[in-house]
């Protein structure tokens, strides 16, 4: 390992062009890395210890740092300060031992050298490391890098500022130029947070320095962001908005902290930290639904979870997050002509926009996001992705669902340009293919192209599951099966391939370990599917009473096929009080659609009292509007139709074009149920399509009549925004190959 | 000597005028002292309307030359000066008298007067023109040109040092209507005049500017801003009357031909060249919407309405500078969500011009969307003059026709309201409770006054509730002795197609929306299911004709639309509606949305 206190003939300063300041305690573990990342940059290294009793300091040294001790007086800028005076060289640059120089380094000495002599200080970019996905990662700009002897020096006892005398002879925070430095910081990754235990500390040094400087709106600032660290988000939110009710508008850390209250507000009304692309719940559940409640009970040995999620606190939270949310709108739209420029502030304001429902208005949004781009962040802190592909991917999201499916395509695909493993932009494309027709053989090649021949194993999954969402199961069992995926059953199960799949299943159960309740079930469902009986063997996971259960409900599906030799009595109506879990056929009936087999559904909900009800609505929800509108008529005549059923039938017939008649329903759903916005969505789309009618008919029988082509504009318009609002329910893409079948 | 009171002659020259002759000289009553008309060929009664008016007719046969018809009543004329009318046109009633004090001058030659052109309908505004009109008797003044034969080049030729004054004494002219001039083919006689005419004089730079005005009526923006550069390039002097007009219209062919960038350039040098024009202004505004750039419209308005309307020698369109000005200000405020601003342009546009509707139905409209429906009451008292009573019921009127029942019923509790005559007071509550939805309660008040009420609409309620009750709207007679008397109910339920009544529009809209807000939708569906019928099968009012059935699609589609609308309503959030602060965007698409809804907007 080279020494490298040399001194270069270079720029004057004897001590040669670059010093790297640190300032540690205890940092064995992450200090080489830090200064192994210098070597060959730094013409000199200065630490100064401020008390380490691990090897620190030894490893300094024996990588030519200069080492100072200096005393803790709990201030920060006193040890950076306690550097300084050291420096021999004529630049100094700043870091931390969770700091390491990622890239631009070649190119910063010559930058450094054709500095105007003006030029005091320089921004470095920084990359913070906060998961370990590609897009896990928030950037900034810092001044981290300033020539040494023109009185530069460090002051507040924690986020200490950077100072510079000026002209006049008062202090000033230097705005430097760009360099071209990029430091990656890894302090912020989640297990060195809590290994650390900064947040205690730096929470004690904030209210040590708040009793100095009572209601500093950037010491308060800092202080929410700790108490965010800790979890302790109400009061991180008091921080913030009094933060934010103090801090001039100038500024500088402004913009950042409107960015962290927006997305405090929206974190905290979130349910299960589940954000992203499958939300919008009230009709969209599917695959990850049922995977996240089926996983989520770990070793419970049910075969299904217990019950549905209880209205009552569903509907307080979904009322907590619109307040939030709108909150969040409220601060961004008072904020953002302030820092038109900051990408994630648009992009936030459009993932709210989102959730409104307002796709045409969020669309613009992620457009304004992109417009900023993610490059020079300047003052601000965003997250990696904001402006660049997570801002492209959403606004693609955004074009799918406004049924441009060509622009989303081109969108993810410049998205995927920026970060080919982002997940969203994968399983997105996918869809934007196959919604623009791509047959999925095709669709598979050119998912597989996109991440490359080296693709990783993740990688390879990805490409699988974008698949499998979009219901082209056939071509993803491959990839599942070279891949081992737990899909893979249920991908054969939706191709058909009952036999594979049941053989799949039991090598799982026979490789030991205890199956998931899913995959039990799966096993199941395969069984019937195929017309036989689920073997004991494929179903002992399970307790007794449980495949009790089971056995009945064969008994109820196969009893009547006089083919099959299997019988276990006589077919008929399944009563509910023999099975211990009464709620199971419903469930297992959802399970069939999703595993794509409507007439087994069909044939259980024969044998299950009130069972053409949950068929109905299930039919529906995964896209078997045909199968479904048949029995919302019948139920209606019946006198039978709820209002969810209402509502579903309504937008059947409205997307037939029976308008009077979905107006009707849209209404009847919305009267027994008070606050549901969808259905007002629909009656209101219902009216104005009558009115369409009526106003197009007379402008062709009466050319001259002006009125009438006018108002018919007028009703085109509207018609044109209420599409582009979400109120329909929204299927997954593979629900959609499901209308016709 | 004592002085001799100056005397004025009219002199016109007409053809089959008969419809319009009278309103024209009617309005010369009492000022002028001689009529002369010359007669060009009428074969209607034109020549003995004029004799019963005292006129002294000529007839001269048409020889395809304005001009020297003109000077053929001249020649006849005795009075002192001249005035000269065309048949369409009639000189205002109010300011005409003042020609009489005004010729007593001796120190000028003529006197401009303004031309108001009414177009379309005449409810959309007129554009302003001051005009040579009234001129001095002496044989060497006389006319020129064979089309847009002009009095004041001659006179000044003659006599260079000639002073005209310029006069604020309207003419109205209604020649610009619409149908008038399609009647007429006056276009495409102008044009081809003024083609002819270019033959001979080609480097007229006035032919060429007035054949570029019937391009421009003619829809050929091309051409005619080929006719209108012609004109400026012959023109010798800026100083020209019209050269201010020249640029207007040389914006106005660019805007129709969608050249929106170019016509901003061109707006800029006029700008500099006129800067007390405001119509350039207006102009700009347009331009800028159409580009996109609202916030730009907006200054350019502002600065309209700061400069108020142009200095008398300029061509104007009524309203730009004020109340026309104001109300695009309104509309383009009302779309950006800033609801009180546009308000305020609101109530300066109504203040600019009392008897125009359009801003009072747009701010009805926009307080009850924005929920502000409850302070409609207070905004009447504070922003608008003094009511009254025929103007207060006029406002309840708009208000129902504005879907504001809430309103109206909070107006009629006001002492105004209470002084109101109890018939029209009944039915104006009744039509507001019908609106919110009470249906049992207007019945209520409609009983007890069986014959002095509104038996028919009483009947069209009970009509409704037995459909609602019954489940059928057809076949209803039996179930009543003698049957239904109104004629509209013996329609609805299905006794044929005998006269259901002169303008069943409105009653069916307020029927079906009763029905509607009341959730009577059994009756709602049979009524919208009749209304269609008669729409789709004719109609069986005697003498019916297009313009009525179209009358009543276009009522349908309006009702169709308020229900939707009334739906949208339910969708606001009750908590973001606090007054002052910025609109959520869910709130902002809701109000943008119902504003651009079709709706009555006092336009007809």
């Amino acid at each position: 390992m080279a020494l490298v206190v040399v001194v270069r003939e270079r720029g004057g300063a004897m001590g040669g062009r670059l010093g790297v300041h640190l300032i540690v305690r205890n940092e064995e573990n992450r200090l080489p890395r830090c200064l192994d990342s210098v070597q060959g940059l730094a013409d000199e290294i200065i630490v100064v210890d401020t008390g380490s009793t691990d090897r620190t300091v030894e490893l300094a040294r024996s990588r030519g740092a200069v080492v100072k001790a200096a005393p803790w007086t709990d201030s920060f800028a006193d040890a950076r300060n306690a550097g300084l005076p050291l420096a021999s060289t004529e630049w100094i640059l700043v870091l931390d031992a969770d700091e390491s120089v990622e890239g631009g380094a070649d190119l910063l000495a010559e930058a450094l050298d054709r500095a105007d002599p003006q030029t005091n200080a320089f921004r470095v970019k920084m990359t913070h490391r906060i998961g370990d996905r590609a897009e896990d990662a928030v950037v900034s700009e810092a001044v981290r890098l300033f020539r040494a002897g023109r009185g530069f020096r460090y002051e507040g006892r924690i986020h200490e500022q950077l100072l510079v005398p000026g002209p006049d002879g008062s202090w000033e925070c230097p705005a430097g130029e760009n360099s071209p430095l990029r430091l990656i910081h890894t302090g912020y990754l989640p297990g060195e947070l809590s290994r650390k235990e900064t947040a205690q500390r730096n929470r004690r040094l904030l209210m040590l320095e708040l009793g100095e400087k009572p209601g500093d709106p950037f010491l308060l600032y800092n202080l929410g962001v700790s108490y965010c660290q800790s979890g302790e988000l109400a009061e991180a939110e008091r921080a913030f908005v009094e933060a934010l009710s103090k801090a001039p508008e100038k500024a500088p850390y402004r913009a950042t902290l409107v960015r962290d209250t927006v997305k405090l507000w929206l974190a905290g009304s979130e349910r299960n930290g589940e954000r992203g692309t499958e939300r919008r719940g009230r009709n969209g559940k599917g695959e990850a639904e049922w995977q996240r409640r089926n996983s989520g009970s770990g070793g419970q040995r049910r075969m299904y979870p217990d019950k549905a999620p209880d209205k009552v606190s569903d509907l307080e939270r979904e009322r907590a997050r619109e307040l939030a949310r709108e909150r969040a709108m409220g601060l961004l739209q008072a904020e953002l002509p302030r820092y038109s420029d900051y990408a994630e502030l648009h992009h936030l304001l459009g993932e709210c926009l989102e959730e409104e429902g307002l796709l045409g208005e969020a669309f613009d949004s992620f457009a304004k996001a992109c417009e900023c781009g993610g490059g020079e962040t300047g003052d601000y802190v965003a997250e990696l992705g904001a402006g660049r592909f997570v801002s492209r991917a959403s606004q693609a999201r955004m074009a799918l669902r406004l049924g441009a499916p060509q622009l989303a395509e081109e969108l993810y695909r410049a998205a995927l340009a920026e970060c080919p493993s982002y997940r969203p932009a994968v399983s997105g494309w996918a869809e934007a293919l196959s919604a623009i027709g791509v047959p999925d053989r095709d669709l598979r090649e050119l998912l597989l192209a996109r991440i490359g021949s080296e693709g990783s194993a993740a990688d390879r999954l990805l490409v699988a599951r974008a698949l499998v969402r979009c219901g082209a199961d056939e071509e993803a069992i491959g990839l599942l099966r070279e891949l081992g995926a737990e899909e893979l059953p249920a991908s054969l199960i939706r191709a058909g391939r009952y036999r594979e799949a049941m053989e799949r299943l039991r090598e799982q159960e026979n490789a030991g370990g205890h199956l998931p309740a899913l995959v039990q079930a799966d096993a199941a469902i395969a069984c019937w599917a195929e017309g036989v009986a689920p073997s004991e063997e494929l179903l002992r996971g399970l307790p007794r009473d449980m495949r009790d259960d089971a056995a009945a409900l064969t008994a109820a599906l196969l009893g009547a096929n006089p083919e099959n030799s299997d019988l276990r009595g006589p077919g008929g109506l399944l009563d509910l009080r023999d099975l211990r879990d009464r709620a199971l056929p419903a469930r297992i009936m959802e399970r069939m659609l999703e595993l794509r087999l409507p007439r087994l559904a069909e044939k259980l909900a024969e044998r299950i009292p009130n069972g053409e009800q949950t068929l109905a609505a299930s039919l529906y929800r995964h896209g078997y509007a045909l199968r479904a509108a048949d029995r919302f008529i019948r139920l209606m005549s019946a006198g039978q139709l709820d209002e969810e059923g209402c509502f579903q039938l309504a937008e059947i017939l409205c997307e037939r074009g029976h308008y009077a008649s979905a107006a009707a329903l849209f209404e009847r759903a919305a009267e027994k149920k008070g606050a549901w916005r969808e259905a007002r969505w629909g009656a209101a789309f219902c009216y104005l399509q009558l009115a369409r009618q009526t106003a197009a008919e007379g402008a062709e029988r009466f050319p001259e009549a002006e009125g009438l082509r006018s108002d018919l504009v007028k009703i085109d318009q509207a018609i044109g925004e209420l599409n582009r609002i979400e109120w329909r329910t929204s299927r997954l893409p593979a629900a959609r190959r499901n209308s016709h079948a | 000597m004592l002085e001799r009171a100056r005397t004025i002659t009219l002199c016109m020259i007409v053809k089959n005028e008969e419809l319009q002759l009278p309103r024209c000289l009617d309005s010369v009553q009492g000022i002028v002292r001689e009529i002369v008309v010359v007669d060009t060929g009428s074969t209607d009664e034109t020549a003995a309307i004029a004799r019963r008016y005292g006129a002294k007719v000529i007839e001269a046969p048409w020889k395809g030359d304005f001009a020297a018809a003109r000077n053929e009543g001249v020649r006849e004329a005795r009075g002192d000066w001249i005035l000269f009318l065309d048949a369409d046109e009639a000189l205002d009633a109010e300011k005409g008298p003042r020609l009489l004090e005004l010729v007593q001058h001796d120190e000028y030659e003529g006197f401009f007067l303004q031309i108001h052109n009414y177009v379309g309908d005449g409810s959309q505004g007129a554009t302003i023109n001051p005009v040579l009109r009234l001129f001095r008797r002496r044989p060497e003044h006389l006319f020129e040109g064979r089309i847009h034969e002009q009095i004041a080049a001659a006179i000044l030729r003659r006599q260079p040092g000639a002073a005209f004054h310029l006069t604020d004494v309207p003419i109205h002219h209604y020649g610009y209507r619409q149908e008038w001039v399609v009647a007429k083919d006056k276009i495409r006689r102008n044009a081809e005049l003024l083609e002819e005419a270019l033959r001979d004089e080609p480097n007229n730079a006035f032919y060429w500017y007035n054949i570029g005005v019937e391009y421009l009526r003619m829809n050929r923006a091309g051409d005619a801003l080929d006719s209108f550069r012609r004109a400026k390039g012959l023109m010798d002097s800026d100083a020209l009357s019209y050269a201010h007009l020249l640029c207007k219209y040389e914006v106005r062919c660019l805007q129709a031909m969608g050249r929106w960038e170019q016509a901003l350039e061109r707006l800029g040098e006029a700008e500099r060249q006129f800067p007390e024009y405001t119509d350039l202004l207006q102009y700009r505004a347009a331009c800028e919407l159409a580009l996109g750039r609202r916030e730009d419209a907006r200054r350019s308005l502002a600065k309209a309405m700061n400069l108020g309307p142009p200095p008398a020698l300029y061509h104007t369109e009524e309203g730009i500078g004020t109340y026309r000005t104001a109300y695009a200000l309104g509309l383009l405020n009302e779309e950006e969500g800033e609801i009180e601003e546009a308000l305020n342009w609101y109530v300066e546009a109504i203040r600019g011009k009392p008897s125009l509707t359009p801003p009072l139905y747009r701010s009805f409209l926009l307080m009850r969307l924005s929920g502000r429906e409850r302070r409609i009451g207070d905004w009447i008292r504070s922003r608008l003059r003094e009511q009254s009573p025929d103007a207060f019921l006029k406002l309840l009127g708009i208000l129902l026709r504005c879907r504001c029942g809430l309103a109206v019923l909070e107006l009629l509790k006001r002492p105004e309201g209470r002084r109101l005559p109890r018939s029209l007071r009944l039915e104006t509550e009744t039509e507001a409770r019908l609106q919110l939805g009470e249906l049992t309660g207007a019945m209520r008040l409609l009983k007890p006054h069986g014959t002095e009420g509104r038996p028919e609409l009483l009947e069209q309620l009970e009509w409704l509730e037995r459909v609602e009750a019954t489940g059928s709207g057809r076949k209803m007679e039996a179930g009543r002795s003698g049957g239904w008397r109104s004629p509209l109910v013996r329609y609805l339920a299905g006794s044929g197609m005998e006269d259901i009544g002169e303008a069943p529009w409105r009653q069916l809209q307020r029927l079906l929306e009763a029905a509607w807000a009341s959730g009577r939708r059994a009756a709602f569906a049979a009524l919208l299911e009749r209304w269609d019928a008669l729409l789709q099968h004719g109609l069986p009012v005697k003498g019916a004709s297009r313009g009525k059935a179209s009358e009543g699609t276009e009522a349908l589609v309006r009702s169709l639309s308020s229900i939707a609308d009334r739906h949208l309503a339910v969708l606001r959030k009750g908590a973001a509606s606090k007054e002052g602060a910025a609109l959520l965007p869910m709130e902002r698409k809701l109000l943008s949305i119902r504003l651009k809804l079709p709706a009555e907007d006092g336009f007809r």
